[in-house]
């Protein structure tokens, strides 16, 4: 390319742009492939925002049963058997799950733990529906993105270049006053558009489908929707400079449709698949022999009815409680480890399947929507958090009675006062806000538009070095 | 052409020790020199692979000289492709246009890429009427054309264009004998017009009936040029013919 041309101010050159954008545009737009695409990526993102609708409503109602049954469980409570109550930290329904599900149906939305050191705290799947089918592919705009978007640039984008070499359409065109570069932007473009106008057209019956179920978004929302279509708007100009780049580079039509399915194949299934397999081998999740005792106490005989405790100040129970409460901890450790290495792991998994810039595409939306791992850690971590909450209150409550004996936490050596069920604190989850995602995303996303860029300048070199003679 | 005159007009295309040489290895085009001026059909013969598309591409700017240049209307090709390809129209074998356009749309369509923004209907009508295609073709797509329709909208294009240097790439190649009788005559007159035509083929009857000179290119080499005088003393088919052979028999004769 050269920049002298580029520089030219009299506005031929985007003239020329212009019209030859028009042309391809008519092309595509006259094609069957264009109407399929337009068809498929409409009809799935309608689809799943009516899915997902309907999937959040489900959800949704499971969650009061939850906490009704925990009220229920309060009711009643004094503030010594408050500490055996399992509390429920509940990740609410994901409600931008149109947008980029994360897995958030299949990780877990529950964690019960009560503050006694014999109870085991437990993360729990409670999502509606039958947990032996096996869920499908979610469908999202993550989806559309990553797997139909790219899969229509390619079906679009195939024989840009080799296929008016072969019909020596090129050669008549490039035999005009127009650059190469010219020709190559216009190719860009139109077959940009015509994975933008469907993407766009997708994402507004999707927004105007989730409005159909009742589901109003927040602002904040709103913005991680904006962000998240912007972001498959540039993948798609990615998608479309690979394709460009095959066409450039093969210049037979049928092959170039070959090689672009072998690398929707490899992106979208094989890279994916094989860092599933590997990242086992590479980063093994701590195995579970042998911490039976540790992670489940065994109850000792050093517990005696508080009337005859209280004769020698609990002095016995104050040693066990302390005993098991360092038991506890450990075993609590240890559970959290388990829980930080299988995040990890999937960390792994996720960070060696950024290899295809596919997923690399569905991990920045993600992390942009605040889904996903991002979403799992936070829960785990305020999940955790919250033990700290429920022990300050009952602890609390605790103090203020002079007659119980403050052994920690052990219902029966705790105040017998009733505790009020409205004051037991509640477990809040603060999604991940639409600039912290923009954070979360930087790097992936600053990937992606290195990947673009490259792919684009390479797509303009391979087409400028690119040699027209065709069939004869 | 008088070829005796004290000051010629100057070439409107012209080669100077045009060399290419491809990335395989194989040498396309040897040092060719030629020179066309207004008004003149200079014919390059060759059998295929002799280099004349090859020539032709590089007038184009559609690929880079290995040493040489290639100038149309003064303009350096390398340096200025654009420019070059404004100042010339270009019909080839088998011309290809948009199947889902129609005639009109294509010829407004690619002289908008020509740089000509604003030419009317009445003008595209008229190059379509010169070239003999019927009224009914001219809002008829594209893909409904016979080979010879489409070889007729190549020259209307042209036309359009209204470049001073046509490069033509064996148009005539297949054509029925009345498209092709047609055709010859409206090269004819846009000779008369004052048009540099640089025609490339491997029709030595069409060389004949319409070259002012004629280069026979070999391998990418000019091996012989002769004019339209000389032509009327030379058997251009046996000297051809000869020189596919490898003889120089006729070269001696021609030279004579």
């Amino acid at each position: 390319m050269k920049l002298r041309a580029l520089g030219r101010l009299d506005g031929a050159p985007w003239r020329g742009v212009a019209a030859l954008t028009a042309r391809e545009l008519g092309e595509l737009w006259e094609s069957f492939r264009f109407r399929a695409v337009l068809a498929v990526i409409v009809l799935v993102m309608t689809i799943s925002a009516a899915l997902n609708a309907a999937h959040h409503h489900a959800e949704a109602g499971a969650r009061p049963e939850i906490l009704e049954r925990y009220a229920e469980e309060i009711a009643d409570a004094t503030v010594g058997s408050l500490a055996d109550v399992p509390h429920p930290a509940i990740k609410p329904p994901w409600r931008l799950a149109f947008l980029a599900e994360g897995q958030q149906r299949q990780t877990p939305n529950v964690y019960r733990q009560a503050l006694s050191a014999w109870e085991v705290p437990v993360f729990e799947s409670r999502h509606r529906g039958d947990e032996r089918r096996h869920e499908t592919e979610p469908l999202d705009w993550t989806f559309v993105m990553r797997t139909v978007l790219s899969l229509a640039a390619f079906l679009l984008g195939y024989d840009a270049v080799c296929g008016p070499r072969q019909r020596r359409l090129l050669e008549l065109t490039l035999a005009q006053a127009v650059e190469r570069w010219q020709v190559l932007a216009a190719k860009l473009i139109a077959i940009w558009s015509c994975l933008a106008v469907p993407f766009v057209c997708g994402a507004s019956l999707s927004l105007a489908t989730l409005a159909l179920f009742g589901l109003r978004l927040t602002g904040g929302e709103l913005v991680k929707v904006t962000l998240v279509g912007a972001l498959g708007l540039g993948a798609a100009v990615l998608f479309v400079a690979v394709a460009l780049v095959v066409s450039a580079r093969i210049r037979e039509a049928n092959r170039s449709l070959t090689a672009l399915a072998l690398v929707w194949v490899a992106a979208v299934v094989v890279i994916p698949a094989a860092s599933g397999l590997v990242t086992p081998l590479i980063r093994p999740l701590p195995g579970e022999a042998g911490d039976g005792g540790v992670l489940a106490p065994e109850e000792t005989s050093d517990w005696r009815p508080p009337e005859w405790a209280a004769q020698d100040d609990y002095a016995l129970e104050r040693e066990s409680a302390r005993v098991h409460n360092r038991q506890f901890e450990a075993a609590e450790s240890e559970r959290r480890r388990r829980v930080e290495a299988q995040l990890g792991q999937a960390a792994l998994t996720r960070w060696l399947a950024s290899a295809s810039p596919m997923h690399l595409v569905q991990e920045s939306a993600e992390r942009l929507a605040g889904s996903g791992q991002a979403r799992d850690r936070r829960f785990v971590a305020e999940a955790w958090a919250f033990r700290e909450v429920l022990a300050a209150h009952v602890r609390g409550l605790d103090r203020g009675d002079p007659e119980s004996p403050h052994v920690e936490f052990f219902s029966r050596y705790l105040s017998s006062r009733p505790a009020e069920a409205e004051a037991v604190p509640r477990f809040t989850f603060d999604e991940i806000s639409w600039a912290a995602g923009l954070r979360l995303a930087a790097v992936p996303l600053a990937v992606l538009v290195v990947l673009t860029l490259v792919a684009t300048a390479a797509a303009f070199l391979s087409f400028e070095r690119f040699d027209v003679r065709g069939a004869p | 052409m008088n070829h005796t005159q004290t000051n010629p007009p100057k070439p409107v295309i012209e080669a100077i020790d045009l060399s290419k040489r491809y990335g395989d290895g194989s040498l396309a085009l040897d040092a060719l020199n030629l020179a066309v001026r207004p008004g003149e059909i200079y014919c390059l013969l060759g059998a295929r692979d002799a280099g004349k598309t090859s020539a032709l591409h590089l007038f184009l700017g559609l690929t880079s000289p290995t040493a040489g240049r290639a100038r149309v209307g003064g303009v350096d090709v390398a340096a200025d492709p654009r420019e070059a390809r404004r100042r010339l129209a270009y019909v080839m074998e088998n011309v290809a246009f948009y199947d889902t356009l129609t005639a009109m749309e294509n010829l407004e369509f690619f002289a908008q890429l020509g740089g000509r923004w604003r030419v009317d209907a009445g003008e595209l009508a008229m190059a379509m009427r010169s070239v003999g295609l019927p009224e009914r073709a001219f809002r008829l797509r594209v893909r409904h054309f016979t080979d010879g329709m489409r070889q007729k909208l190549g020259f209307a294009a042209a036309l359009v264009k209204e470049a001073p240097a046509w490069l033509l790439d064996d148009p005539l190649a297949g054509l029925d004998p009345q498209a092709t009788a047609e055709l010859v005559d409206l090269l004819r007159e846009v000779r008369q017009s004052g048009k540099a035509i640089l025609l490339a083929t491997q029709d030595l009857f069409q060389a004949r009936e319409l070259a002012d000179v004629v280069g026979i290119l070999k391998e990418g080499r000019m091996v012989l040029t002769t004019t339209r005088a000389d032509l009327r003393y030379t058997d251009l088919e046996a000297t051809y013919l000869d020189y596919m052979r490898g003889g120089f028999s006729s070269l001696v004769e021609a030279m004579a």
